[in-house]
């Protein structure tokens, strides 16, 4: 059977030696806002902007139906 | 300044925590949104618990051994990566779209029990690896195995293309395993 997977490896890495750690690595990184992660959140800023589409979208239709059943019972005119 | 920091620790003074906070908080932010992906609760309750660690333990540690950077660096990556267990385990992960991340099939070894009597070998053996590597590698695999970039990190930070440093770790995954195979069964 082999032991050996990335997963199992970054496990290991958990305890090794510290003084491998030394190197001035991720220090280097930080001056450099590319390298950053992008946020991936549950509600990242790309579903959000689908999710408040879809809700911008269905209220556009709902107020859209309304007038025409206003208009096709001549409810604007019957209030005038 | 390290220094000033492990004395005022051992002092139980909390300006040492005031001093790590200003001179370490953005090393710290950064390895632990690298390794949650900007999840913004964990990260804000893992660095929480870097600086509490810190403060608990900070003056405990062989400082011949690593400067405080980097036992502040350890700590931030393993605390991250238990933070990272936690929310499998709670299978918060579950349908989240991680594409070229290792955190979305990080499976959790820590818990198997079969597997931990052999553990403390397999460090060593992976130190003796690790020791052997040339520097430019160590420092692909620590960045992909340790702090766990992404491809794009890693091309980024270290100036080449995906495609050579997806080549690069691909070839490297294999001489350590090679290795740690050899060393294992000696």
């Amino acid at each position: 059977m082999s032991l050996w997977s990335q997963y199992r490896l970054i496990d290991i890495m958990s305890n090794i030696d510290i003084s491998l750690v030394e190197e001035e690595i991720p220090e280097g990184d930080l001056d450099n806002l590319n390298l950053f992660p992008e946020p991936r959140d549950r509600w990242s800023r790309k579903r959000i902007a689908v999710v408040s589409g879809i809700a911008a979208a269905s209220s556009l239709a709902i107020t859209g139906a309304v007038v025409l059943a206003c208009k096709k019972h001549n409810v604007f005119k019957r209030a005038a | 300044m390290d220094e000033e920091i492990v004395e005022l620790l051992a002092a139980r003074d909390q300006r040492s925590i005031e001093l790590v906070v200003l001179h370490y908080e953005k090393l710290i932010r950064y390895i632990a949104v690298t390794i949650l992906h900007n999840r913004e609760s964990s990260v804000e309750e893992c660095i929480n618990d870097v600086y509490l660690k810190i403060w608990t333990h900070g003056a405990e540690y062989d400082y011949k051994k690593a400067s405080f950077k980097t036992y502040l660096k350890a700590i931030t990556r393993n605390t991250a990566l238990n933070y990272l267990r936690k929310m499998k385990r709670l299978e918060e992960l579950e349908g989240m779209d991680e594409s070229d991340t290792l955190q979305s099939e990080y499976v959790d070894y820590s818990q198997n029990l079969e597997q931990k009597v052999i553990y403390q070998e397999e460090v060593q053996a992976l130190n003796r690896i690790l020791r052997a590597l040339r520097r430019k590698d160590k420092e692909m695999v620590l960045r992909r195995f340790y702090y766990l970039q992404s491809t794009k990190q890693i091309a980024e930070a270290m100036g080449m293309t995906e495609n050579a440093v997806d080549s690069r770790i691909s070839r490297l995954r294999k001489k350590i395993r090679k290795h740690y195979e050899k060393e294992m069964t000696k």
